[in-house]
């Protein structure tokens, strides 16, 4: 699937003044950058430090951002902002570290260099990835009936033995089916507007 | 037999204790007092690191050489002639290009994002210092606090 982001939010970015899509962009991308943060090995806080670097760098950067999805993907670009004020908090950490043992600075510089050995690029695309899915997931939980929920929860995320699902809600598996499907095409829904409003 | 989308996000959802992880509502309002900020006072064009200096309605910005002291005395860099502030407050250095704050010994302290410090503390791009009845924000240039590894 192509990922690229549509116009919409980042239009939207572009005045400083909009404060619900900056509310927005937050909501959206916030649990992200901190989950890629904290995948590549940083600390919580740490992590709340690249989550503020990236969102004030934007700040600055948006409102004369010029999107051209031919030259490349928003969010391949905003990997690239995330990635690298990664690399400051490590450098940051390192200067404070400095003053500690000679143990303590090798641990840091090997967690940095731990931290290199995966691909970033294609963990953040298949966070980026899941945490669209996840936002999906949480606007459909609020549109259907919390027993159709909570069978797709059972059955599908959980992997639970439908006679085990049956049993427990006290519904047949057919019902269950039902809401299987129900729910996975409410949810490919949701993603389509997501990805409209933020990426196609 | 389950869908390609089902298996995604099966697996999203095993790592959603991650993926759900929100950063406290005080961080929020902080980055809105820095984008209101932003808004209200625009930083000058340069590639200069800057401070925007506010007080009350007022506020200006300060280009950062290679350090800056602040305090109530004339001899400081910086005079802030206002409430809480003692004659020789706190100074901004710069090392390597990471910037730092050092607390003087002040009497009422530095706050660094709300927390107030001891000693010295890093100081990133969009943290807010609170000195007396003064607010500071450091703002780096786009092209040092925004720039992108190739």
């Amino acid at each position: 699937m192509s990922v690229t982001t549509s116009n919409t939010l980042l239009m939207r970015l572009k005045d400083m003044d909009d404060k619900s899509a900056w509310d927005r962009f937050y909501d959206l991308y916030s649990p992200l950058v901190i989950s890629f943060s904290l995948r590549r090995k940083c600390s919580q806080a740490m992590a709340y430090d690249v989550l503020q670097e990236t969102m004030v760098c934007l700040m600055r950067i948006m409102p004369d951002f010029q999107y051209n999805p031919r030259v490349g993907r928003f969010h391949s670009f905003l990997f690239k902002v995330v990635d690298s004020r990664i690399t400051d908090a490590y450098r940051r950490n390192r200067r404070i570290n400095l003053a500690g043992s000679e143990t303590e600075h090798r641990q840091l510089i090997e967690c940095l260099e731990d931290s290199r050995v995966e691909e970033p690029g294609r963990q953040w695309d298949q966070l980026w990835r899941q945490n669209l899915l996840l936002r999906a997931l949480d606007n459909v939980r609020e549109m259907v009936h919390p027993q159709t929920y909570r069978s797709f929860q059972m059955y599908v995320l959980e992997e639970r033995p439908i006679c085990v699902v049956a049993a427990e809600l006290g519904l047949n598996a057919n019902a269950i089916y039902q809401h299987k499907n129900r729910v996975t095409k409410m949810l490919k829904k949701e993603l389509e507007l997501l990805l409209d409003e933020i990426g196609s | 037999m389950k869908t390609g989308i089902q298996d995604e996000l099966r697996q999203a959802y095993d790592s959603r204790t991650t993926l759900m992880s929100r950063a406290p509502a005080t961080f929020r309002d902080r980055l809105d007092t820095v984008r209101k900020a932003l808004i209200r006072f625009p930083p000058p064009p340069g590639a200069a690191v800057r401070l925007l200096v506010k007080e009350r309605a007022s506020g200006y910005w300060l280009a950062l050489q290679d350090s800056l002291s602040i305090g109530a005395d004339a001899a400081n860099g910086l005079q802030l002639s206002c409430d809480y502030v003692s004659a020789h407050h706190c100074r901004l250095v710069e090392t390597n290009d990471l910037w730092r704050i050092m607390d003087l010994d002040s009497a009422n302290g530095v706050y660094v994002n709300g927390t107030r410090m001891s000693g010295e503390r890093f100081l990133k791009n969009g943290d807010i210092v609170q000195v007396g009845t003064v607010t500071m924000i450091i703002i780096l240039p786009t092209d040092q606090g925004c720039h992108v590894n190739e």
